[in-house]
């Protein structure tokens, strides 16, 4: 009983963190053009994740790696080479997936149901560790001095990327930073959300917020992303549904309510506007 | 008015530079027999053009729709690379040392609208200019903020600094972003179409405000424009073109 409560709150923490650092993220990498990239990241950290299995190596490590390679190809094609980024961003993405999914095949005894396998795909409660909680504390600790540290810059970036490089803003640093930031993030909750589902926490907050407001985005985005992590690790102790699954729901969902606030709003100022006429 | 009296009444706030580049050379910005075209395009942008741009001149640079006017200003800021020919900016080799010259240099961009629900304040938007002077953990210093509202003094918009920069108008907008052009004391303006959203007075007097701060700084200032007939009085050069084409330079 004690080793379930405790299992259950370092889930709670764990998804409060990785939510949060997702949704913060995930507002920059959008703000900054950088989503379908990051995308692409996480199914590269899915691939590493997969192929530790076959090679028996580290899979934190294995999948950090693969998406940092993933998207320094992706960076490199695009600034050296001309191609759009979405275009090299959805070929390494259906890359890395199938390379993922030849890399489970060939692993040997496991399958698709196995553990090890379900684990990385779809993720669990169990790959929780007051270790990993640390390494997310550390990572959110390093997000938060990397924007003050920055701050003008990021908000030069924010304000009009064009005008911002014009002017002699360093994008390439900027983007670079924020994809570590997103490899690292990615490599650790992947065990926990799962590598397909992992994305829908860096997504979904910010499209979320918004619909809901222009001001302060990267809080909310924190804020709403936490509290989709939290309600998703309840849900799934609740009803025993797998958690990476869950999350993604929750998140997923606080997308639905943020359209339907937003439509709600936006119903009541146009019928104030009609009686202002 | 005002706002010009205070442009010519500032003293001492802004140190004077000399007309010349740091060793001596003349010429600012120097394309010689330039051919250049954008990725994937089967048709070059440019076409073997040349051009000699003085330190301290006003250069306002004309012609129709897709003449390349605005491909000329990328080109000088490094964005596009030559396929032919030698760029030169400030005495650097374009675009190798691309980041060096867009750091001496400020850019008003022909889109520079924003929507209503851009957040940013006048004050927020013109500290901006700033951004990549600034190291980590570097917050404006003293003088840098006394920068910021000298700027915002010039352009007159005094009273507005909190403003979030989306409620305010076209002419507002562009008076804000001429404010972090030039709050950064550049040695080199680019200006992509400044009289776009303004009305008969408005451009007459961002004429004047232009040719002033010239003046002023001492910098090099290119206008590209379809609308000549505000700025005319001020400029030392002209150049036409048509087609990517150079067809007149007076």
């Amino acid at each position: 009983m004690i080793f379930m409560t405790l299992l259950f709150i370092e889930a709670l923490v764990a998804a409060l963190l990785a939510g949060s650092l997702c949704g913060v993220l995930g507002t920059y990498l959008r703000k900054l053009g950088l989503l379908t990239l990051c995308f692409t990241v996480a199914h590269a950290a899915l691939a590493g994740a997969s192929f530790s299995i076959l090679f028996s190596t580290p899979p934190e490590l294995t999948a950090f790696s693969f998406s940092v390679v993933a998207a320094f190809v992706v960076e490199f094609l695009y600034y050296r080479v001309g191609i759009e980024r979405e275009i090299i961003s959805m070929c390494t993405f259906s890359l890395s997936s199938a390379l993922a999914m030849i890399a489970i095949y060939m692993s040997p005894s496991v399958t698709l149901t196995s553990e090890t396998a379900s684990l990385i795909l779809w993720g669990s409660i169990l790959a929780v560790t007051p270790a990993k909680i640390m390494l997310l504390t550390l990572l959110s600790i390093s997000l938060i001095v990397y924007i003050l540290s920055f701050k003008l810059e990021i908000d030069a970036l924010l304000f009009d990327i064009k005008l911002a490089e014009a002017e002699g803003v360093n994008i390439q640093f900027h983007s670079t930073i924020l994809l570590l930031l997103t490899a690292l993030a990615i490599s650790i909750i992947l065990k926990l959300t799962g590598g397909f589902l992992v994305f829908a926490l860096l997504f979904n907050p910010i499209a979320a917020v918004e619909r809901l407001s222009y001001k302060r985005q990267p809080l909310l985005g924190g804020i709403v992303g936490g509290i989709s992590g939290l309600i998703g690790v309840v849900i799934s102790y609740i009803f025993d549904t797998p958690i990476g699954a869950t999350i993604a729901i929750t998140a997923s969902f606080t997308l639905i309510i943020g359209v339907s606030i937003s439509s709600i709003l936006e119903y009541f100022r146009r019928k104030k506007l009609k009686h202002l006429e | 008015m005002r706002r010009l009296e205070n442009v010519r009444g500032e003293t001492g706030e802004i140190p004077d530079r000399t007309v010349n580049g740091e060793n001596g050379d003349r010429i600012a910005v120097l394309l010689r027999n330039v051919t250049t075209a954008y990725p994937r395009s089967k048709d070059p942008a440019l076409k073997n053009i040349s051009i000699s741009i003085e330190y301290g001149s006003l250069t306002l640079v004309t012609g129709p729709n897709g003449a390349g006017k605005t491909t000329l200003l990328e080109l000088i800021l490094g964005f596009l690379r030559p396929l032919k020919g030698m760029v030169r900016v400030l005495g650097f080799d374009m675009p190798k040392y691309a980041r060096k010259v867009r750091l001496m240099s400020s850019y008003l961009m022909q889109d520079f609208m924003k929507p209503p629900n851009e957040t940013y304040t006048v004050r927020q938007v013109v500290s901006m200019g700033f951004a990549p002077f600034k190291g980590p953990i570097r917050p404006l210093s003293k003088r840098e903020r006394e920068r910021v509202e000298w700027a915002i003094k010039i352009v007159g918009l005094e009273g507005l600094e909190e403003k979030p920069i989306g409620i305010l108008s076209g002419g507002q907008q562009q008076r804000a972003f001429l404010a972090r052009v030039i709050v950064r004391q550049p040695k080199l303006i680019l200006l992509d179409e400044p009289f776009s959203s303004l009305d008969r007075e408005g451009r007459l007097e961002t004429s004047k405000l232009i040719n002033d701060i010239r003046k002023r700084l001492n910098s090099t200032v290119i206008v590209v424009s379809h609308d000549i007939s505000p700025i005319i009085n001020y400029v030392d050069k002209i150049i036409e073109m048509e087609n990517g084409h150079v067809v007149r330079c007076k």
